[in-house]
């Protein structure tokens, strides 16, 4: 049925090609993935009885002036280990058709949607995490004046290769003041609201269970010259699980607020932001736990990190409970000035904490009723992060970036396992990356980094065996160096190692080596490498994932047209 | 505008929502077939700290509908369930795990999706749905409750042999096979749970031999009102033995410390299941006489 339809939509498309070379354009992109897993006892990783697993995608689109089509095929043949199993076998897994005239904006099929900044509703899709949760519905914009944005949509939201039981109704309002008033200003005001309901029938023998359950938010975007400030506010109503322990069912209300400060100007900005959530997290299926469900997104508090060690313990959202703070600083030291040399020098500053909610989140039952305070940083500290990172061209040939930071990881709370496991670890982690011109179209770059580890608590009263009295060893030290030499605009080669050398069973100081190399022409890229991958969290946006430690060989590819 | 005002109102009002307000309790009853059981398999862990939070909703569940439902829990993985190195005795130093438990785990794909989690009557294998958060019991436990029964089973069982009896409802061709099993209830011994290590935390419907998994019969197709009897004769030493030398020399990380069953705590259960789509069609439990 799939593969019919999939033949049907491919003819279509072609079909508007063939009647006319003017009369429209079609897009697309290919992406594949192909993984081999062996077993490796030493790091954990377990051989695929399919030996070599497979993730690969097709979009085309079709636009021919306000008309646009298109959709996705997927395979997953079967998905890669770091996936959910769900993804399973081959299908147009999104397929779409949107018109626009006069202002209103039509669109049937799949399509992604957020409100706001995405506290009551956001779907979605992040391949590296293995999220789409595209809807598959009607969904309507409408732009009736300068200045007003409306929009609203009804459909069920994607999960793996189905759609997951909720039906989602949701609306949003924006206006823009100074279009909408035609005022030329230097402080401009943007305001919105926003609305969802899901709508999933439960019955429960002994509690009731609201049928349809929704959630509001309003924002400001307020702007000034070189300042600007963001802030939303969400509210859900109660959503209890359909449970029968009575303990455990939840009545009690959730809201989040979000709001930023930041200041800029040339080579100069702060950021200040602060956000608390409150038994936020909204499902597509109350009944499902997983990623895969999430129908909300609770923007991340803590800077996102690109270098491995410093992203090797990352912090994971907590939609259920949270406050947290953060403050950036940028700083471009002029050419030619004492400290910023001949080339000047970029200088970034950032610090973000997060703690838990007074005495855990809202609860509300006919036993308990539990309310936390509004703001309290007193708390169980789930992670904070101070870096400074330092960017300067040192001569016309090389240019190095140094990172210095200090992450505090409560190991224990964000990966769900009890007190005293594995502890509150706290790295100081530096980083050195150096780039080398050897000559035009050459380069050579080197990362050399090192997370030095030690428990913030100690828990020797505990009684563990291990270091500080953990029940768990701790994985420890860590050094890391990486050694990438790219011809352009062909050829690129990596090695890298990342190397477990404080690890508290001896055994387990391994060596994680990856070699990759890579070829780009026009729009192709092909990429072939093999390595041992340690286990570990993986997060986007603050939204993280388990991923398996895996040895093996993988090809990637990818092209568009 | 004020048109779109107006528009944007109906809209509003259309798709309310439902504050409930308390007491939250329901009196709201539904159809229960009473000869239907179910088996609601809960693969857990003693290193996992959300797995009780699971063994209470099988509890609740129990509590609601008494006896038609079947508990079992299947401790499974190095990660949950190995037994931590003898240095950090007392605690967690029993091997729950078994060649069964472990073996399913692997076929249905159970803890790598991340534990607690449950399979009810093992529904939904053929689409991949059969894997189970905790919240999604009750709802499905109610749905599977509805069902009509094709098979009844009784069950005779001491220390040295069981017999079980199926009984035929509706006419069948033979798709099916038996499952016997034991399991331990009672067992007092280290969990972690939530926050906290638990010393004597009381481990129900736990997993620990399997007699007999094959085909329930030989011939084709069942007739209604016909009885199959097997029995099977047993040795518990030798099946306790069976497990320390699993712990010692197949497990990962296993200690051998897989014994001390107390056979005054032990059930027999026994399921019939469907071999197509691995649904189990019926189940029933007895305790042991000793």
């Amino acid at each position: 049925m799939q593969k019919s339809k999939f033949l049907i939509v491919i003819i279509t498309s072609f079909s508007f090609l063939g009647f006319s070379q003017n009369s429209g354009e079609i897009h697309g992109d290919f992406n594949l993935s192909l993984q081999s897993y062996q077993e490796d006892l030493q790091i954990g990783a377990q051989e695929a009885d399919e030996i070599i697993l497979n993730n690969a995608y097709l979009n085309l689109n079709y636009t021919k002036g306000n008309f646009s089509t298109g959709l996705r095929y997927e395979s997953y043949l079967n998905a890669l280990a770091d996936y959910d199993p769900e993804f399973k076998g081959n299908g147009i897994a999104y397929r779409y058709a949107k018109y626009s005239v006069n202002g209103l904006e039509v669109t049937a099929g799949n399509y992604y949607e957020q409100l706001g900044s995405g506290l009551i509703f956001r779907s979605y899709e992040e391949k590296g995490l293995g999220i789409d949760n595209a809807m598959d519905g009607f969904r309507l914009k409408y732009n009736p004046i300068k200045g007003m944005y409306l929009k609203t949509f009804i459909g069920k939201s994607r999960t793996h290769f189905t759609y997951a039981d909720g039906i989602f109704r949701g609306a949003d309002g924006e206006i823009n003041i100074n279009e909408l008033l035609h005022y030329n200003s230097r402080t401009k005001l943007i305001f919105g609201g926003s609305f969802i309901s899901r709508y999933q029938e439960r019955s429960n023998l002994v509690f009731k269970i609201p049928q349809n359950v929704s959630a509001y938010a309003g924002r400001l975007n307020l702007n000034h010259g070189g300042w600007n400030y963001y802030g939303e506010y969400a509210y859900k109503i109660n959503d209890p699980a359909n449970i029968l322990t009575a303990s455990k069912m939840n009545y009690a209300s959730g809201n989040a607020f979000t709001q930023n400060i930041t200041f800029s100007k040339k080579g100069f900005g702060i950021i200040a932001e602060m956000h608390r959530t409150d038994n936020m997290t909204f499902k597509s299926d109350r009944d499902r736990d997983g990623r895969a469900y999430l129908i909300n997104y609770i923007p991340t508090l803590s800077k996102p990190h690109t270098y491995a060690l410093l992203a090797l313990y990352p912090c994971a959202t907590q939609a259920d409970g949270e406050f947290g703070v953060q403050f950036d600083v940028f700083y471009k030291l002029q050419k030619r000035s004492l400290l910023g040399g001949k080339y000047g020098t970029k200088i970034a500053l950032n610090y973000s904490r997060i703690n838990g909610l007074d005495g855990g989140n809202s609860f509300l039952n006919d036993n308990t009723e539990h309310t936390p305070k509004f703001i309290s940083i007193n708390e169980e500290l789930y992670f904070s992060d101070l870096n400074l990172s330092i960017n300067k061209k040192l001569t016309k040939k090389t240019k190095l970036n140094f990172v210095i930071a200090n992450q505090i990881y409560n190991k224990d709370f964000l990966e769900g396992h009890v007190p005293g496991d594995y502890g509150i670890l706290n790295s100081t982690i530096i980083i050195a990356d150096l780039s080398y011109k050897i000559k035009s179209g050459h380069s050579l770059r080197m990362e050399l980094q090192t997370l030095i580890s030690s428990q913030l608590e100690d828990y020797s009263g505990h009684g563990g065996a291990y270091e500080n009295g953990m029940e768990e060893p701790a994985e420890g030290n860590w050094a890391m160096g990486l050694l990438e030499y790219t011809i352009s605009p062909h050829w690129f080669f990596t090695i890298q190692d990342m190397y477990n050398y404080g690890n508290e069973i001896t055994e387990k100081q391994l060596h994680y080596v990856n070699f990759s190399a890579g070829f780009i022409k026009g729009a192709n890229r092909f990429e072939i490498g093999y390595g041992k991958k340690r286990e570990g969290i993986f997060c986007v946006g603050g939204v993280c994932k388990l991923v398996p430690s895996s040895n093996g060989f993988s090809i990637n590819i990818s092209s568009s047209f | 505008m004020k048109k779109h005002i107006t528009l944007l109102s109906i809209f509003f009002s259309i798709i309310s929502c439902d504050v409930v307000e308390g007491p939250y309790i329901t009196d709201s009853q539904s159809y229960v077939n009473p000869e239907k059981k179910v088996l609601l398999e809960d693969f857990t862990g003693h290193l996992c700290p959300n797995c009780p939070d699971a063994a209470r909703e099988l509890e609740a569940i129990h509590d609601i509908y008494g006896d038609q439902i079947i508990g079992m829990a299947i401790h499974v993985s190095k990660s949950f369930a190995r037994p931590y190195s003898e240095s950090q005795a007392p605690s967690f130093q029993y091997d729950f795990r078994t060649n069964w438990g472990d073996n399913w785990d692997s076929f249905y794909g159970m803890s790598n999706a991340g534990l607690p989690k449950g399979m009810i009557n093992r529904i939904g294998f053929q689409n991949e749905t059969h894997r189970l958060g905790k919240d999604e019991w009750a709802a499905k436990v109610a749905n599977e409750l509805k069902k009509e029964v094709d098979f009844k089973i009784s069950i005779t069982a001491d220390t040295n042999a069981i017999t079980i009896f199926s009984s035929v409802e509706n006419s069948l061709e033979n798709n099916y096979n038996l499952v016997v099993c034991l399991t331990e209830n009672n067992v007092i011994n280290w969990q972690k749970d939530g926050q906290d290590n638990i010393e004597d935390y009381e481990h129900n419907h736990v997993l620990k031999t399997v007699i007999y998994d094959d085909e329930l019969s030989m011939q084709q197709n069942f007739e209604v009102g016909e009885i199959i009897e097997k029995t099977f004769q047993i040795n518990l030493s030798e099946l306790e033995q069976y497990n320390i030398d699993y712990s010692n020399n197949t497990a990962e990380l296993g200690n051998g410390n897989a014994g001390n069953w107390n056979a005054n705590n032990i059930s027999v259960i026994a399921y019939i299941y469907n071999t197509i789509t691995k649904e189990i069609v019926q189940v029933e439990e007895v305790e042991m006489e000793s």
